[in-house]
């Protein structure tokens, strides 16, 4: 089953046949079992499925932290796949941002070093007005010289989202980015998410558990052992839910 | 808990590999200074044995006779060969001699060749026994030395103790096995009838011994009442009768003492190595106990108690402690037996044996043990306060403050000054051992209080390279991320570094105190002294004279010519004794022209009218009267620093003397001196080349004496004796440098361990670093950055204390001898630098491959 998006438009990430297998032999594990996906630009998506359904291991495939078995990817028009660890790692630092679950932060910096990070890796200057701009959309104006032991974790989370939107990305990957998170602190990260992505026409693509988190996206794609097994356009929570349902989860 | 702490080194045994080498090497270190010890003592028992170990019973007289007229005589020998029980007895005895071979001249210990095959101890190897007085036999290692074989003739000459002498030609009829005995020195040995061997020890021989061989079943011990009884019956009244195996024990007691002394050096290093690899273990237990944290935390949620959780630690170190030592033993016995191995081979030490005493295995496996016990105990305490909490919170420990305890500090600090005062002290006082308290102290206090200054200099530093990258800031602030771990991994090098710059510096500075010493003393680089103001023949001994022919007495203008021909000689001066000075001392001149040439300080010259002296005279005048007149000469004095320079004039002053003359009287005249007066023979002073290594230097001193036929003791100088005390400071330095280097290795490993540990836990730190964009090669050079900020830190820290320490005790051991110029070997102390942070650079590469090698993805799912 293949489930693609609508291909007129420009796509910010694609995998064409993408497999993941873990180990060989009997205990071999498909991860992936051969995806077919495009994410458009300027678009919210959430990827939801069960537990072990390959949702992490998708995300790490498409953003180039983890090689996949055979397939192809695409992002921002170049096909990563045939990258070594150099041109990868340089990729990931100019063309994606990330959101982790937890421990986003480098404990040693604070949270300004940690937003500007990816930039100073790149040895680039930083754009100042957008700097601002982030900063005040997030709120973290007052707490940008604490380190992160001394933040909350939403602010963590937020410092985080920071760092991800300041190279102005392709696209910003989430992995269950409010899954530490207390529901309404979880809810001001997410909406924080859909206005980049409204305001700013930013790529997003998360990876949640929470139908209410996916309810901020602009469209779920469902996967179940490794495949991709439906989508919801403009999904509300109370139609992921039901859609999870339909899936066992 | 004992299951856990099983369970946790089986667990995270990757984590024990470097502290494990850092206890093997120090045990090691300490189990092979013991094992030197017993294997010196051990070879050297065997090489005594070997003159005994046929004898059942050897016999002597006790050392506590005082009459010296009793001896061992043939009269003592034939009444112990008539003893009951004694199947043969024969005296143990050597006399010297010299042999003359052709090409040479050589001391020999000459033995008679025993007639009772059992007791004698020389096997002969090949060729024949010495009959009849003309034959003799060498010992084959000699033999090959000087190309003797059976059948040669060689000259033997030697008097005995009634002053009889012996001189003729013998024919070498056998080559027998060398002797290991330390009895017999270098020398030839050699062996004799009986016959010849009574006219070499005269007609009232003495024996050191007689060897007793006894009637089979008989008892030792009746055997040795009634040797006794015919040793007092034969007028020896304290004779002392003991087995072969007694005795050789000793003799050796003689001989130890030395190598006692060695052991202690060596110990003081192996306590050193000790030092820091303690501190290297409690690194290592501290870090792993932070680590587990939250584990500890939760086992404290499950119920454990915190004596148990100590518990826990404890029986790790101890395992830990337990296993290395066991292995740093096994390491000692294996570089002990290769080296011994080795020694063995060489053929003047084939007695060598390896040792190894209950003793060493059981103080290297306790030290080891109980030091990593030890160095635990601080760590496991700190697993003991873990809070049930602490499992609830999250793992946060970037700014895990090292609180200083107070106590440590105050008493840091009262060390730091009370030994720095003392060190100062010492070092104005010229004292020594005020001196060295002081040091010692001083450098305890450092240490105590290093918590306080290692992790902000490391972060000074850090700051310093850190803006230029973000690599280097992440490494300068991950350097300073955990205090406590930086201050324990740098101290540990800072005490190998302190010390070996110490050492570097001191030995400088004492080289160039005594150098400026010596150049003060000595005027010019190489002095010739006449062999006959040593009472020597020059070849024949004929009247002295300043200008007579080569090898007829005295140095010439003959032996100034050879001399200036020899290579690397620049310029020679011919100092003649012209006269005496008023306390009698010879007065010597040379041509103004010659000594500026040889003079290392031309402005010495003296003018006409002058004489120029040495320290101890201080008056403005000297009275001279040259040897063959009568008027004595008001001169006025020109002063140098030397203490040991005689008075010199310049030729054309002393022609100025009434009654001076250059004629043979005039010669004989100072020569032949007066009852209160020494002999006074010409020097001749000589300028060698410049930069002569000291082997060069040696080679010339000996090539001057060979051309000149003087000995070499006369060959003397600034120059030599600069290079022969450097070469002995350098060798000091270098052997104190190899110990010291075992401790700086075992702080080398603590800076890898530390780094690696730091690395394990920081895995998800590394995997974000990864995904946000820091490439393999970032974070590679970002790891070696911290571990090169860490250790150059210490070891700069280390030079500069070093330097400190280097200086006021030399200032101490040498002020009072002479003025100490602090000189800084900095070509060596930057090689202390260079390695110590090529050494970290090179202990990152492991930890740092494994941390690039990591998939981020990997990284990211590590808890
Ligand atoms: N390193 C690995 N080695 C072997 N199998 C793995 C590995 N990583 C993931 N897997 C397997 O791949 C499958 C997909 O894992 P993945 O982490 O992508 O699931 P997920 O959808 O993210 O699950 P969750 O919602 O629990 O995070 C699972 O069956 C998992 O067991
Ligand atoms: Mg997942």
């Amino acid at each position: 089953m293949t489930i693609t998006n609508t291909p007129t438009t420009t796509q910010a990430v694609s995998a064409r046949g993408l497999t993941k297998v873990y180990g060989s032999g009997s205990t071999a594990v498909h991860a992936l079992a051969g995806v077919d996906i495009g994410f458009t630009a300027g678009r919210f998506t959430a990827i939801m499925g069960p537990s072990g359904s390959g949702k992490s291991t998708l995300m790490h495939c498409l953003a180039g932290l983890d090689s996949a078995t055979s397939g192809s990817i695409t992002i921002a028009g170049q096909e990563i796949t045939s990258m070594n660890d150099n041109e990868l790692t340089r990729l990931r630092r100019e063309k994606i941002g990330f959101v982790f679950q937890s421990f986003n932060l480098v404990p040693t910096l604070d949270a300004e070093q940690n937003i500007l990070l990816p930039l100073q890796l790149a040895g680039k200057k930083h754009d100042a007005a957008w700097l601002a701009t982030v900063v005040d959309t997030l709120g973290l104006g007052d707490r940008l010289g604490h380190k992160p032991h001394e933040l909350s974790g939403g602010q963590q989370q937020r410092v985080a989202v920071a760092r991800a939107l300041l190279t102005r990305p392709a696209v910003v990957f989430g992995d269950e980015p409010t899954g530490n998170l207390d529901s309404r602190t979880g809810a001001e990260v997410l909406s924080l998410l859909r206005s980049s992505v409204r305001e700013m026409g930013q790529t997003i693509i998360m990876v949640t558990h929470d139908p209410a988190a996916a309810g901020y996206a602009d469209e779920v794609v469902l996967m179940r052992d490794g495949e991709l097994v439906g989508h919801l356009p403009d999904p509300t929570p109370e139609a992921v839910t039901s859609a999870l349902a339909g899936l066992g989860a | 808990m004992f299951s856990l702490a099983l369970a946790n080194i089986r667990m995270y045994s990757r984590r024990f590999i470097a502290v494990t080498l850092a206890v093997m090497i120090g045990t090691a270190f300490l189990a092979a200074t013991l094992m030197v010890n017993a294997s010196t003592t051990a070879s050297l028992e065997r090489s005594i044995g070997e003159a005994y170990q046929n004898a059942d019973l050897v016999a002597g007289i006790s050392p506590d006779e005082t009459d010296d007229s009793v001896g061992l005589g043939p009269e003592q020998l034939t009444a112990v060969r008539q003893a009951p029980g004694v199947a043969a007895a024969e005296a143990q005895s050597s006399a010297g001699a010299r042999i003359e071979t052709g090409s040479g001249d050589y001391n020999a210990i000459v033995q008679s060749y025993g007639s009772d095959e059992q007791l004698r101890t020389t096997k002969l190897d090949s060729g024949a026994v010495p009959a009849g007085r003309e034959e003799i036999t060498v010992d084959d290692q000699h033999a090959k030395t000087y190309h003797l074989k059976v059948g040669d003739e060689v000259g033997m000459s030697g008097s005995s103790a009634d002053g009889s002498t012996v001189d003729f030609t013998a024919r070498i009829s056998g080559i027998t096995t060398s002797s290991n005995s330390p009895f017999m020195g270098s020398n030839l040995q050699v062996t004799v009838s009986p016959q010849r061997y009574s006219t070499l020890i005269g007609s009232d021989p003495q024996y050191q011994s007689l060897l007793v061989r006894l009637d089979d079943g008989t008892d030792p011990a009746e055997a040795t009442s009634a040797v006794t009884a015919a040793l007092k019956s034969a007028g020896v009244p304290q004779a002392s009768v003991m087995t072969a195996q007694e005795r050789t024990v000793e003799d050796l007691a003689g001989f130890t003492g030395g190598q006692d002394q060695l052991t202690g050096v060596l110990l003081v290093f192996a306590l050193i190595a000790l030092v820091v690899t303690g501190l290297v273990v409690m690194n290592t237990f501290a870090v792993l106990v932070a680590q587990r944290t939250r584990e500890l935390a939760l086992l404290r949620t499950l119920g454990a108690l915190s004596s148990q959780l100590r518990r826990s630690v404890l029986v790790e170190a101890l395992v830990v402690g337990l296993v290395s030592s066991v292995l740093g033993v096994l390491l000692a016995i294996g570089v002990m037996a290769g080296l011994v191995g080795y020694v063995s081979t060489l053929p003047s030490a084939s007695f060598a044996v390896l040792a190894v005493p209950p003793g060493a295995i059981i103080a290297g496996l306790l030290a080891g043990t109980v030091m990593t016990l030890f160095a635990a105990w601080a760590p496991a305490r700190k697993a003991m306060s873990v809070a049930p909490l602490a499992a609830l919170r999250p793992a946060e420990n970037a700014t895990v403050h090292n609180r200083v305890g107070k106590v440590r500090l105050v008493f840091g600090a009262l060390l730091l000054l009370g030994g720095g005062g003392l060190l100062i002290a010492g070092a104005v006082l010229g004292l020594l051992l005020v001196g060295f308290a002081g040091g010692l102290f001083s450098f305890i206090g450092v240490l105590m209080l290093a918590s306080l200054f290692l992790p902000g200099a490391v972060r000074g530093v850090g700051r310093l390279i850190g803006g230029s990258s973000v690599p280097a800031k992440l490494a300068s602030l991950n350097s300073v991320r955990n205090p406590g771990r930086t201050t324990a991994t740098a101290t540990a090098l800072l005490i190998g570094v302190t010390l070996v710059s110490m050492m570097m510096v001191g030995a400088q500075t004492t080289k160039q105190s005594f150098n400026d010493e010596l150049a003060r003393n000595y005027l010019v680089d190489v002095t010739v002294a006449s062999p006959a103001s040593y009472g020597e023949g020059f070849d024949g001994g004929a009247q002295p004279g300043p200008d007579a022919a080569p090898g007829v007495g005295q140095l010439g203008t003959e032996q100034a010519k050879l001399a200036a021909g020899v290579d690397s000689i620049e310029e020679v001066a011919l100092l003649k004794p012209v006269g005496r000075n008023a306390a009698g001392e010879p007065v010597y001149a040379a041509t103004a022209e010659q000594l500026a040439r040889v003079l290392k300080d031309p402005s010495l010259v003296p003018g006409t009218g002058e004489v120029l002296v040495g320290q101890s005279t201080t008056s403005d005048d000297v009275e001279v009267t040259a040897f063959e007149g009568s008027t004595a000469s008001s001169l006025a004095t020109k002063h140098s620093q030397s203490e040991i320079s005689a008075p010199l004039m310049s030729l054309e002053t002393a022609q100025q003397l009434d009654g001076y003359t250059t004629g043979a009287s005039a010669a004989r005249a100072a020569a032949e001196a007066g009852p209160d007066q020494v002999g006074a023979y010409p020097l001749l002073w000589l300028k060698a080349a410049n930069g002569l290594s000291t082997d060069q230097l040696q080679e010339l001193s000996s090539t001057l004496a060979a051309e000149l036929h003087v000995q070499d003791y006369q060959v003397a100088g600034g120059a030599l004796e600069r290079s022969l005390f450097n070469q002995v400071i350098d060798t000091l330095l270098l052997v104190v440098s190899g110990l010291l280097a075992v401790a700086v290795f075992i702080a080398l490993i603590g800076v890898a361990n530390t780094l690696s540990l730091s690395v394990l836990e920081r895995t998800r730190e590394s995997a974000l670093l990864r995904a946000l964009g820091l490439t393999r090669g970032q974070l590679r050079s970002m790891l070696a950055l911290e571990a090169v900020l860490i250790a150059g830190v210490a070891a700069a820290l280390g030079i500069v204390l070093g330097t400190a320490y280097g200086a006021l005790g030399a200032q101490s051991a040498l002020g009072a001898f002479t003025d100490v110029t602090l000189s800084l070997p900095w070509a060596q102390l930057a090689l202390v630098l260079g390695v110590s942070v090529a050494a970290a650079l090179a202990a990152s590469v492991l930890p740092s491959r494994r941390a690039a090698l990591l998939s981020p993805v990997e990284g990211l799912a590590t808890e």
